[in-house]
């Protein structure tokens, strides 16, 4: 007979076996870009696959030389690095463009429905047709902006792309932004009301310094949708404001795939995304369900 | 003073009479609110109505037909395009299949893992990283995985000496490999909320049917489940938004292929209208999409909690 503790710590043991299992599931295929990126193209893509960086091969920086993030003489480089610092830029700037837009946008719309009382439309009517325009499937969108953008200039540029993010990140900015400001006791404004403040004032003065973090939080993932997003940049940009993941996701279309340096680029892709993660992991879960769930 | 410079004074002062009476603390509502819709009318609504007009018309760039009303032609031909239907079919398969294996496997490991377990904030900053990662990048990863001959999947398989998968170069193997692909990006996801949920539940009842008796699964059924259930649905129906607008990481992975056994209807809307120029019929195929997302909104209007609930 098993003594009850023995079961207990034999119980403990699965569980934690399961839980490093799925942990390892999960973290592999990064782990996997991660090594390619740091491979010699002798090393990268053959079998049986070399796993383990220092035994089975020796890390090598050819990679980055050949995507000419870093710069050797010795090796001429396949690709134009012009080009990957082209979109680069262009990613940074459509994603705090459209970042400061919407939160700007945003946050004022979301203050207005969490405090005063809107009768004609319903405030939770005007809620749900904001939200709704994220729930949108983004081609229904796309095929009028590549004509209207056509005819109007907006064509590859970055307020173009700007414009088109602001869309969906717009309505992500209000639904948040607006359960976040419910959160603050209504006392604070109306004493600085009484004190003489404005409704604008009492917002910037009081409301936002206290929704600082959620703010934080928020537009760190508008900035990240719009680094992450394909369909519009695939559609709307082809060189001047050609974002990252376009010119990434081209890159194998017609021509044999150099995975290291893919996979270098890739690294450069998610990033950003890392960073956002460490830092805002307590919100990823409230943001993932626009705050529905925490 | 002259009489004009004091005229030209009152108008003055008028004016900002009036400014200060329209820009009045009284309006601050819809100064904030009236920008917001009216960029969501002019940026979101304008081109909808745009594209749904659109789609009654014959509006064939590369054919250089004049443009002219189609009326419900588009919509005819939609009915009797195969192809058309084949990616209907894998766009729906994708969203059932992925989800309901997320599910599963979300909820599974959530029931097994809902206990006290030290170091899970490590373990939840881990799980989150496939569901923010770029698409683009998930795509090429799985595609590096799932190479038949130097992919490390098979090289696994082959050195358990389980059979090995034809993966993405198949086209029977193609749409299940792009829906392990969402599996494993949307798993933890899943995993992650329902255990918040689960260990959110008040413990009482549990209690309380521990001493009157009931089994193990008695009290899943009658307490667990009825009290997770709207959690579930939530994370059922964003899902789902989520994934029937599914065009990056297939893209990538595929670009539709092999043949269209991984096409979904956006990718199938955008090579008929940006590839082909077929403007009018593309607009047709993604607004059938737009009604079938709105669907699912609706019935998500009905369920999402107005109040941020549920913590």
């Amino acid at each position: 007979m098993v003594s009850r503790r023995t079961r207990r710590q034999l119980e403990t043991a699965l569980i934690y076996i399961a839980l490093i299992t799925i942990t390892v599931a999960t973290i592999f295929p990064v782990y996997w870009t991660f090594v390619t990126a740091f491979k010699d193209p002798r090393d990268a893509f053959t079998y049986p696959p070399k796993y383990l960086p220092y035994i089975q091969f020796k890390p090598s920086l050819f990679a980055w030389r050949d995507v000419g993030l870093i710069k050797d003489p010795t090796q001429r480089g396949t690709h134009d690095p012009a080009s990957i610092l082209n979109t680069l830029r262009n990613s940074v700037v459509i994603a705090i463009g459209s970042t400061i837009v919407s939160v700007v946008l945003g946050s004022l719309a979301a203050y207005g429905l969490a405090r005063f009382e809107f009768r004609r439309w319903k405030n939770k009517d005007i809620a749900f047709f904001i939200l709704s325009q994220r729930m949108l499937p983004p081609i229904v969108l796309v095929i009028p902006y590549f004509i209207l953008y056509n005819r109007l200039g907006l064509m590859d540029t970055w307020h173009g792309m700007i414009i088109a993010h602001t869309v969906a990140n717009l309505p992500f900015v209000v639904w948040i932004m607006r359960g976040f400001f419910r959160g603050i006791p209504k006392e604070l404004e109306e004493s600085a009301r009484i004190d003489g403040c404005s409704h604008f004032q009492a917002f910037r003065k009081i409301v936002l310094p206290l929704s600082l973090p959620g703010l934080a939080a928020t537009s760190a993932f508008t900035t990240v949708f719009s680094w992450n997003e394909l369909l519009f940049a695939i559609t709307l940009t082809f060189k001047r404001a050609q974002t990252f993941p376009t010119l990434v996701a081209g890159l194998t279309h017609g021509s044999a795939a150099l995975w290291w340096d893919i996979s270098a680029m890739l690294l450069l892709a998610i990033l950003p995304v890392f960073i956002f993660i460490t830092l805002f992991q307590r919100y990823i879960v409230a943001g993932l369900t626009l705050g529905a769930l925490k | 003073m002259s009489s004009s410079a004091l005229q030209m004074r009152t108008a003055w002062s008028r004016v900002i009479a009036w400014l200060g009476r329209v820009f009045s603390d009284r309006y601050a509502k819809y100064y904030m609110v009236v920008p917001t819709v009216l960029y969501l009318l002019l940026i979101g609504i304008f081109p909808l109505i745009f594209s749904f007009g659109l789609s009654f018309l014959h509006w064939d760039v590369a054919a250089q037909r004049p443009l002219s009303f189609a009326g419900l032609a588009n919509y005819a031909e939609l009915v009797g395009d195969d192809r058309f239907w084949r990616t209907f079919a894998n766009t729906i398969i994708f969203v059932t299949g992925a989800i309901t294996l997320e599910v599963i496997f979300g909820f599974g490991l959530a029931l097994l893992l809902n206990r006290d377990i030290r170091g899970q904030g490590i373990f939840r900053v881990l799980l989150m990283l496939p569901m923010m990662a770029t698409p683009v990048a998930v795509g090429y990863t799985w595609r590096m995985l799932y190479h038949v001959t130097n992919g490390p999947i098979n090289h696994i398989l082959r050195a358990l000496h389980l059979p090995v998968g034809t993966w993405l170069s198949s086209g029977k193997t193609s749409l299940l490999s792009v829906i392990i692909t969402d599996v494993w990006q949307w798993t933890p996801f899943v995993f992650i909320i329902l255990l918040a949920g689960l260990q959110s539940l008040p413990r009482e009842p549990f209690e309380a049917a521990a001493v009157d008796g009931a089994s193990r699964l008695q009290s899943f059924i009658y307490l667990t489940l009825p009290m997770i259930w709207p959690i579930l649905v939530i994370v059922i129906l964003l899902r789902m938004v989520e994934a029937i607008k599914i065009f990056d990481i297939i893209f990538v992975m595929t670009a539709g292929g092999p043949g269209i056994s991984t096409e979904s209807s956006t990718m199938y809307a955008k090579l008929v209208s940006l590839t082909q120029f077929r403007l009018g019929y593309g607009a047709a195929i993604a607004y059938l999409l737009l009604v079938l997302s709105a669907i699912v909104f609706i019935i998500l209007t009905r369920v999402l909690p107005t109040e941020v609930g549920i913590e």
